[in-house]
């Protein structure tokens, strides 16, 4: 059976394991053949910056995990207009391609969702 | 109408109210004729899994709270064992692959991966995160 998941990434990248723990669940959910969206919001949205260097603190890079992402066939990449603006981030700055969307448009994504998992 | 749920536990006990939270929604869903497929429990969440903790004998015993649970309803306890592992918490087969000296989870929970998280999500009326 397929469900439709929403991953919502509110965390930044580096602060915990959380952030490296949802892309596994993502791509796991991607691999079990899962209807999977991705809705990075907050600070989470620093996890789609391209030019992330994760080696000094001996972490692995999450963009590069992020950039596998149409592999496994997930396109519904989302981020929370607002908090991308709030952060002075541009999309050419970003390692995947995203659709940007205002509140209203979140309530519409939640809203189509069987399932919503928040890390 | 009765639903069928899985829990998700992401956050560890004794840090924030959370762990506790799940727990009390667990009671409350089965006390309400609710069916609980799974618990899963990923990142800090693990950490409710050791048997090792030992909370002060007047404060809740989270621990023990989950198992005579189990015990009572036949709970299914499962832990990312990517998760476990990182974090120290790790069954009698594992300690001896990874030639530990000490294990720290046992029966009834058990050692899985994502992919149980997955099949909960699939086969579930709803799927409650706790933690984050």
């Amino acid at each position: 059976m397929n469900k439709r998941l929403l991953y919502i990434c509110h965390q930044a990248p580096y602060n915990s394991f959380a952030s490296r723990e949802a892309l596994d669940a993502i791509l796991a959910s991607a691999a079990f053949g899962q209807k999977v969206s991705v809705l990075f919001k907050g600070d989470g949205v620093f996890q789609l910056l391209a030019s992330q260097n994760a080696a000094t603190l001996e972490r692995k890079n999450l963009g590069a995990i992020l950039s596998s992402f149409n592999l496994y066939d997930i396109t519904d990449v989302f981020a929370c207009q607002q908090s991308i603006l709030k952060r002075g981030l541009e999309k050419h700055e970003l390692v995947v391609e995203i659709e940007t969307l205002e509140s209203a448009e979140m309530q519409t994504l939640l809203s189509k969702q069987d399932h919503i998992l928040s890390f | 109408m009765p639903m069928n749920i899985s829990v998700s536990i992401l956050c560890a006990p004794y840090t924030d109210q959370t762990a506790l939270s799940a727990y009390k929604f667990v009671l409350s869903a089965l006390s309400k004729e609710h069916t609980i497929k799974r618990i899963f429990f990923y990142g800090d969440g693990v950490l409710n899994a050791s048997h090792l903790n030992t909370p002060p004998q007047d404060e809740i015993n989270l621990y023990k709270g989950w198992a005579d649970l189990t015990d009572k309803h036949g709970l299914e306890l499962v832990v990312c064992i990517a998760s476990a592992l990182r974090r120290g918490v790790i069954d009698q087969e594992e300690a001896t692959r990874y030639e530990k000296k000490g294990y720290s989870l046992d029966a009834p929970f058990i050692l899985s991966g994502l992919g149980q998280l997955m099949d909960a999500a699939i086969e579930s009326d709803r799927l409650i995160t706790f933690g984050t």
